[in-house]
């Protein structure tokens, strides 16, 4: 496949994952840690789908779709029951728990896709099917068309969501949840769907990622990868549509920018993480954007 | 406690049957029935500390009762039972009853037309139904226009505001857009717990004029608590009259409010300072533009010394707008000096900056322009901690204390001994369980017996108090300017 | 048995230790010190690397020194900034994380990723090598000096006064500042205190066990655990959640494997949060997720 190809992919299925993360973080003013959670159990479903079960690439798409369901309803129960502090660290603790279930998720010797190894641990699942489907795998830009397609799809769907009455009542309840319970809205039901649809934006990406690298291993639903989003979001504006988008795509790019230095080896890695960790400090400092999740408020100044 | 004392008089659309509170050992009420009638203006009355917003609070879903019910007749004849124990305010704003707070809160980024919007969209609970309205739209990022037309923008008066986002808005018109929201979804019974406070005069017309319409043409049950100050400001209406006394409701006649308050704030206040205590006014009444004025009173002769505090040309931003410029008539900023043995009134209505300005004196917000001066020296951008330590005590009485903290520790950090020297508080209790009124005593405790202050800065400490106590605490403002203390009191006009 | 119980206890202070530490910042002003971590896991890499010059008093006491001066760092340039401009407390946390990350790499790029431990180093192997009372003298000591920060903090914070007034900090700042107390040099407190207990606490564990650049994460979550299920400023209760989650995940441990300490310990985070949500626990903010408007009582 070629690099660029590689790098749209990535920058399509991140831009997705960040766009479902907006809609929590920047429309509803809740800083959620667990979209990689999210984005790795869907890759992971995607890939014991395709590879224990066999099943066709769109079938193994569909599947996973459901999973994706089914895991943002857990998503959505902790939003509906944690708010501000605990919802941040419990979001973490969340995704550090879903992390170490896919890492510990075998005994190391049984099948793939059987209870007691489901996720292959730390091993990671190999041969994951490409989309549209493999018989097609030749053509990598098919793969790249397919997702793109599937991401079009979604971000319609998702704008029309973030520009309707109900994406106004999200930003509303960012604004003043006080003043929307005390009008009779359900702001912990709002909240808990809003984390929904974010999960669920994430799952697919991971569904995607998993069909584009071939290989996944438990470091797709890492803390390094909660963090990553927040930064995509950041860089290009958390409670917009377009900003998550253009963010993803300068974060893809960044490592770029690394590699032209003639930068390379083990020292990438912990390179890439100190990045992009540096910029997320530099944005959190500079424009915190939709993080400030109370709107501007007359006479509201900054603490003592 | 519920009949038809009256003949074809409609049934109460909203009841509280039994309602008990305590806060700890305090018991706020045993056992208290209330009950709203459609059409009907009813003024809360009662003392500091009664619990006027406490049953509020109940009757709307914002605290929980220890025991209660509340009973809503809905516009179909059935009536809704809610066990008070277990309200919230979403159940009780879905059944058509809303609490409107003092301070404002309006949806900050949206504009008045959204807030609105907001308010009157149903909650969108069905996924397809969040999809067939995302559907609709035509234009990217713009609501469809075929939404219902925008509900009381007209008859709150607030077209020529629909387009502004509510962080532009005047005091006055978020009270106002505050108040429609609550119209719009409180279609049963509304609760305004003080609706006129701090509102200038164009601001009480048009609150009015609000009022007059939900009750009489939209048949609304409202409830409003309001201020004795205030009370005056309702006299166009025809109301009923409950007063919360000893824990218990009871009906008062008409509509006389219970002070007299005849004459100017300048007479009243002068009056009152001079009648219980030895404090003689002294010196002009001093204009600080725009309707304010400095009144200054001592019971000892003044001495030629050096001003404790002294404004120079000073200049406030507060929000959008600048304080104390030639815009507002106050030319070149405000000056001011104070004397040690002094204790000064600063008069003013609600809205012209008292508060900023006690902030600034304090050193919680900066100044544009001029100087404030500590015994003749500049404080320039010398924190709040510092200018304590000076000597300037600053005490903002409606947040003056940390409810985590208990009473003997508060004395401990604020004054330095935990004595309670006449306070009538359990050591123990902690202050987020105290009411408005024990908050307000404590407050202005710490702040007369801190010690090493020389100039106290106290921001509307009286309100809500009676005349009794007003008096008790005036006469220990004197003891405090006879040690030599100077004492800046900011009340409202 | 015995083993199991000593593990159990050791874990448990070694938790407390961080949890006090943490919990300094966290009560005091709402701020998650996620970046503690990584000054966790420093310790131990400067012991070892100023211990061939200072010896090992002279690299500890360092190495303590150190950790404090970076978290007072972190605290006032980071921290204090954010506070300036009203950043709500999720920004704070994911400011502390981008921090975290940003040393526990720095530290994984100059030291590489290998766990350290201390109980090897010359000077000190003496000392802990082999066992007393039928436990390794290592792990003993571990746990005496976890002891020993977790009291002085708690009788410091009791009979100073300082506790009262970092709870009002956290309470009303500004209130705070006007009755003549600076805010910055309490706050600026909290965050050195944090540092020096969480530096001390890390020395220890490396003294029994292996500190490495990236544990600090997998420590400060059972610390971060017990100060959450903690009511506000009960430092008591905080030792009795650290000494449970200390048996909890010994347990785990011996019965299933080490992997799955975390997520228990995580679950039982979750469950203590939503348990209080829908259960009502006592949560020290007066209705519901702190929605009730201040001034409108």
């Amino acid at each position: 496949m070629s690099y660029e190809l590689h790098l749209l992919n990535l920058a399509l299925v991140y831009g997705l994952s960040a766009l479902g993360l907006s809609l929590c973080v920047g429309h509803v003013g809740q800083l959620s840690m667990a979209q990689a959670a999210s984005f790795g159990v869907g890759a992971y479903a995607y890939a014991i789908f395709g590879v224990a079960y066999s099943l066709p690439s769109w079938a193994a798409l569909g599947a996973a779709a459901g999973v994706a369901v089914a895991f943002s309803f857990l998503q959505g129960f902790i939003a509906r029951s944690l708010a501000e502090d605990e919802f941040v660290f419990g979001t973490l603790a969340f995704n550090v728990m879903i992390a170490g279930l896919l890492f510990n998720g075998t005994d190391g010797t049984s099948r793939l896709g059987s209870l007691r190894n489901l996720t292959n641990g730390p091993y990671g699942i190999t041969d994951v099917p490409p989309l549209p489907s493999r018989a097609l795998g030749a053509e990598p830009w098919l793969l790249t068309l397919t997702i793109a397609f599937v991401v079009v799809i979604l971000l319609i769907t998702s704008y029309a969501a973030i520009a309707s009455p109900w994406g106004r009542l999200l930003r509303a309840i960012r604004d003043s949840p006080t003043l929307a319970l005390s009008l009779g809205k359900k702001v912990f039901s709002e909240r808990a769907r809003a984390a929904e649809v974010a999960s669920f934006l994430g799952s697919m990406a991971g569904v995607l990622y998993a069909s584009h690298a071939r290989y996944i291993d438990p470091s797709v639903a890492s803390t390094d990868l909660s963090v990553f989003f927040l930064t995509c979001l950041l860089l290009g504006g958390a409670a917009s549509f377009w900003g998550p988008l253009l963010g993803s795509a300068g974060v893809v790019l960044l490592p770029e920018v690394l590699r032209l230095f003639g930068v390379g080896g083990a020292t990438v890695a912990s390179l890439r993480v100190i990045g992009y960790a540096a910029v997320l400090f530099a944005l959190l400092h500079l424009r915190p954007g939709g993080l400030l999740s109370r709107g501007e408020q007359p006479g509201r100044r900054g603490a003592v | 406690m519920s009949s038809f004392l009256n003949g074809g008089c409609p049934p109460a659309v909203l009841r509280g049957l039994g309602l008990k509170k305590t806060f700890g050992s305090h018991v706020v009420f045993e056992s208290l029935d209330i009950e709203l009638r459609p059409g009907e203006l009813v003024l809360l009355r009662g003392e500091n500390g009664a619990g006027k917003t406490t049953l509020i609070d109940l009757l709307t879903g914002n605290q929980r009762a220890d025991s209660g019910r509340l009973e809503i007749l809905q516009e179909d004849g059935t009536t809704r039972v809610v066990d008070a124990r277990r309200a919230d305010p979403p159940t009780l704003a879905r059944l058509g009853i809303v609490k409107c707070w003092q301070r404002p809160e309006l949806f900050w980024s949206h504009s008045v037309r959204d807030n609105l919007r907001i308010a009157s969209s149903g909650s969108e609970d069905s996924a397809l139904r969040v999809l067939a309205q995302a559907v609709r739209f035509s234009k990217p990022g713009r609501v469809p226009a075929t939404e219902e037309p925008d509900p009381y923008l007209a008859e709150f008066g607030l077209e020529s505001l629909v387009e502004r986002k509510v962080t532009a808005l005047s005091f006055g018109q978020s009270r106002r857009v505050s108040l429609a929201l609550s119209a719009i979804v409180g279609t049963r019974a509304l609760l305004l717990d003080e609706p006129l406070a701090s509102l200038d005069r164009e601001g009480t017309k048009a609150v009015n004029q609000l009022l007059g319409q939900l009750v009489e043409e939209k048949k609304r049950a409202v409830l409003v608590v309001e201020h004795a100050l205030n009370e005056r400001l309702l006299a166009g209406f025809d109301y009923r009259v409950l007063e919360l006394r000893s824990r218990r409701l009871e009906r008062k006649e008409g509509g006389e409010p219970t002070s007299s308050g005849v004459g100017s704030p300048v007479d009243l206040w002068t009056g009152t300072l001079e009648g219980g205590t030895g404090l003689r006014r002294y010196g002009p009444v001093e204009p600080m533009g725009d309707g304010g004025f400095l009144l200054r009173f001592r019971s000892a002769p003044p001495e030629g010394s050096r001003p404790l505090l002294s404004l120079e040309r000073l200049r406030v931003q507060r929000g959008a707008w600048e304080l104390f410029s030639p815009q507002r008539g106050q030319g070149d900023g405000l000056s001011m000096a104070i004397h040690s043995g002094d204790v000064a009134v600063l008069l003013a209505r609600n809205g012209w900056g008292k508060s900023s300005l006690a902030k600034v004196i304090a050193g919680d917000l900066p100044a544009t322009a001029g100087q404030v001066l500590l015994n003749g020296q500049p404080t320039l951008d010398l924190p709040s901690w510092a200018r304590r330590r000076q000597g300037l005590l600053y005490t903002e009485t409606a947040n003056a204390l940390f409810g985590n903290l208990s009473v003997a520790e508060t004395l401990r950090l604020k004054v330095g001994s935990e004595s309670l020297d006449g306070l009538r508080l359990a050591p123990h209790r902690e202050v987020r369980t105290l009411s408005g009124g024990e908050r307000q005593r404590l407050a202005l405790h710490c702040a007369l017996n801190a010690a090493d202050s020389r100039l106290l800065v106290l921001d509307e400490p009286f309100n809500g108090l009676d005349r009794e106590t007003v008096a008790r605490w005036l006469e220990l403002f004197e003891a405090a300017a006879l040690q030599g203390k100077a004492i800046l009191i900011c009340l409202p006009a | 048995m015995l083993t199991l119980l000593s593990s159990a206890l050791s874990q448990g202070f070694a938790i407390a230790a961080l949890g006090f530490a943490f919990a300094l910042v966290y009560w005091s002003t709402r701020i998650f010190f996620v970046a503690l971590g990584a000054l966790f896991a420093l310790a131990p890499f400067l012991v070892a690397a100023l211990q061939p010059d200072l010896g090992v008093a002279g690299a500890v006491v360092s190495a303590v020194v150190a950790v404090t001066g970076l978290s007072l760092l972190l605290g006032w340039a980071n921290h204090e900034r954010l506070l300036r401009k009203g950043s709500p407390t999720g920004v704070h946390f994911a400011c502390s994380l981008a921090l975290y990350f940003l040393t526990a790499e720095l530290i994984a790029l100059r030291w590489g990723s290998d766990v350290q431990s201390l109980a090897t180093l010359p000077g000190l192997s003496e000392i802990v090598g082999g066992r007393s009372f039928l436990l390794p003298t290592s792990q003993l000591v571990a746990m005496s000096l976890c002891i020993a920060l977790v009291t002085a903090v708690f009788l410091v914070l009791r009979f100073s006064g300082h506790g009262v007034k970092l709870r009002a900090l956290a309470d009303n700042p500004v209130e705070l500042s006007r009755s003549g107390y600076n805010p910055v040099l309490l706050r600026g407190m909290a965050f050195g205190v944090s540092g020096l207990v969480a530096g001390g606490a890390s020395i220890a564990i490396a003294v029994d066990l292996a500190v490495g650049a990236h544990s600090g994460m997998g420590a400060l979550i059972p610390a971060a655990t017990a100060t959450l299920l903690t009511p506000l400023g009960r430092w008591r209760s905080l030792l009795v959640w650290a000494l449970s989650l200390g048996l909890l995940r010994t347990v785990v441990t011996f019965t299933t494997s080490g992997a799955w300490q975390d997520p228990v310990t995580l679950g039982l985070l979750l469950l203590g949060l939503l348990g209080r949500r829908l259960g009502g626990w006592k949560v020290w903010r007066p209705w519901g997720p702190g929605l009730v408007p201040r001034g409108a009582r």
